[in-house]
């Protein structure tokens, strides 16, 4: 079946809009599959693999745009591409026809000269100077643009923090503000917890579970992971913080983020020391137990997983809830280690190694911590020991945790938690592989996520299974949805229909991890460290 | 107060100008939020390189 590649030079339409307009293309008469993208090295890799590249896609730049088209026969491809053509048009065009659009900051600002915040995505060489322009007219700003070079982000935060304003970000994935969703954020009750977080799906899951708990979020605050490095010095942290402590609907502040460079973790904590004085949860995603000093130990708790803080919260907020709250979450090493044993039932012995496919880099982050203290270091495209980078990121060996996020698969491509593409691909390729035992995913939900991410991984949940079946083997598959009943997918219906396909779901991260460590290993795991796993990262 | 903007932000209700990526536009008109989209394109690299000419010239 014919394969064709269009290519238009220098030409530019965001990720998203190409990902609708990839979608609706499928769609055209005669259309196989298409793929329109912009020409970076990820997104040929891509076309490779899908089976859609062909020697003019493969010389585009990545200022370049293709069209890749597998067609039913020659003669479609001419109309096929006409429809595309027009839909790249119209992308450009108003939604709805009653909309006002701008075209630039300046008349966005007269229209709304009372604006209070301003919600940044564009490419990070641009993003200093449209966020400065906020800044300068005193309206708070969530940049959510990467690889914003670290002079402007530095910049930004100081002129920000002198004029008592907020530059969430850049790469802030996540913030809930007065209540509202901002980028990727989930529906949660609004209350009495206040987080600040260097990490994005940390927010999401520690949101998530905080409400599945019972708790509420007064204000969630992304700051982006680089603030915490020396470079930033941890400005934002800072401001977040002492905004938090002011703020009279928060009862208790969360800090979430991977551990700070030593300077501005020194900073940071004599910080919360001297200037708070509300009950507070640290949650360095860290090697070592960050350990508060003795004079605020009962104020101030140190959690290592988002799960551990969460629980944390409820015993300072509610001690008296905190049972019901951890049975919410948790249960016993001895369910856990019966569930995995009947999970594990039907594996071959040669099925030994577990396989994770991450959307959320925090979660990712979170489980490398745990997979450490119970089975050692694992190969990651993230790890924590270089030792164990994975030579060829699209390629697992040994037990494996990838994060879908990084660079390497999402330069010119909608992130992961909205195109669910590659991990489609990657599923496939790990269920190949005959010493897979368990692959474990996150589905993440919420305002920016796919609108279905449970439903737009079914049909490869089924062909994985598929594909071991046909070889006489069995495939376990994990899953845990970020997410909550509020949020526009709903939580149950997403969980619902990962169950439909034989997927085991878990109600944290940080839970799945520890199981999927069990069936890999046959519950095989020294008891000592399985019992200061879940003593430190599920409070049990 | 030093926090005294951030505070505001907190209690006022949110008005949000959207530059980029338009789900997130359409995000907040779906939970109510007054919001409203620039719809923002690189500036054309020929403009770059010309500016950067009258840079050096100037």
């Amino acid at each position: 079946m014919p394969v064709s590649n269009v290519v238009r030079r220098n030409f530019f339409r965001d990720s998203l809009q190409l990902m609708r307009i990839s979608e609706e293309a499928k769609r055209i008469p005669g259309v196989l599959d298409a793929a329109v993208v912009m020409g970076t090295g990820t997104n040929k890799e891509v076309l490779r693999r899908l089976g859609l590249l062909t020697r003019e896609g493969e010389e585009a730049s990545e200022n370049d745009m293709i069209l890749a088209l597998k067609v039913e026969d020659e003669s479609r491809l001419g109309d096929a591409i006409s429809a595309i053509e027009e839909m790249l048009l119209k992308a450009g065009e108003a939604t709805e026809e009653h909309e006002q659009r701008y075209f630039s900051v300046e008349s966005a600002l007269e229209a709304m000269p009372d604006a209070n915040l301003a919600v940044v995505s564009v490419p990070g060489e641009y993003a200093r100077d449209v966020a400065m322009r906020f800044l300068e007219r005193g309206v708070h700003v969530h940049l959510f643009s990467d690889h914003v070079p670290v002079e402007h982000e530095v910049e930004l935060k100081r002129y920000a923090a002198e004029r008592g304003l907020l530059v969430l970000g850049p790469g802030a994935g996540t913030s809930i503000i007065n209540g509202k969703a901002i980028a990727f954020a989930n529906v949660v009750k609004r209350g009495e917890v206040g987080i600040v977080a260097a990490a994005g799906t940390g927010l999401q899951e520690v949101s998530v579970l905080l409400d599945r708990v019972g708790l509420g979020v007064s204000q969630g605050l992304g700051i982006g992971g680089n603030d915490v490095k020396s470079a930033v010095g941890g400005i934002m942290a800072v401001e977040c913080i002492r905004a938090l402590e002011a703020d009279a609907e928060t009862r208790l502040i969360m800090l979430v983020s991977k551990p700070p460079d030593k300077e501005v973790m020194k900073r940071i904590a004599r910080f919360i020391a001297e200037e708070t004085r509300k009950p507070f949860v640290v949650c360095f995603l860290g090697e070592s137990e960050y350990k508060p000093p003795k004079r605020i130990a009962r104020r101030v708790s140190a959690a290592r997983s988002l799960h551990a803080a969460t629980l944390d919260a409820v015993k300072k907020l509610k001690p008296k809830s905190f049972n019901t709250a951890r049975k919410k979450i948790t249960i016993s090493q001895t369910e856990l280690s019966r569930l995995a044993a009947r999970l594990a039932k039907n594996l071959k012995p040669g099925q030994r190694h577990i396989r994770a496919l991450y959307t959320g880099g925090t979660l990712m982050h979170e489980a490398l911590l745990i997979y450490r203290e119970l089975i050692g270091d694992v190969y990651s495209n993230a790890p924590l020991n270089e030792k164990m980078r994975l030579p060829d990121p699209y390629k697992s060996v040994g037990d494996a945790v990838i994060d879908l996020g990084e660079e390497e698969f999402t330069a010119g491509r909608a992130h992961p938690m909205i195109d669910p593409t590659i991990r489609r691909l990657r599923l496939a390729e790990e269920a190949r592989d005959p010493s897979v035992a368990v692959v474990l995913m996150d589905f993440m939900l919420g305002y920016g996520a796919h609108r279905d991410p449970a439903g737009a991984m079914l049909e490869a949940i089924r062909e994985a299974r598929g594909i071991a079946s046909e070889d006489g083997r069995e495939l376990v598959v994990m899953g845990h949805v970020c997410g909550t009943e509020a949020d526009p997918q709903g939580l149950r219906e997403q969980e619902e229909k990962l169950r439909s396909v034989g997927v085991e779901i878990f109600p944290t991260n940080a839970l799945m991890v520890v199981a999927s460590a069990l069936v890999a290993r046959r519950g095989k795991i020294n008891k000592t460290k399985l019992r200061k796993v879940y003593r430190s990262f599920l409070r049990m | 107060m030093k926090e005294g903007k951030t505070l505001k932000l907190f209690r006022s209700e949110l008005k949000v100008i959207n530059v980029g990526l338009e789900t997130f536009y359409e995000a907040l008109k779906e939970q109510g939020v007054a919001a409203i989209h620039v719809s923002w394109q690189p500036p054309p690299k020929l403009e770059k390189e010309l500016r950067d000419v009258l840079d050096k010239l100037i």
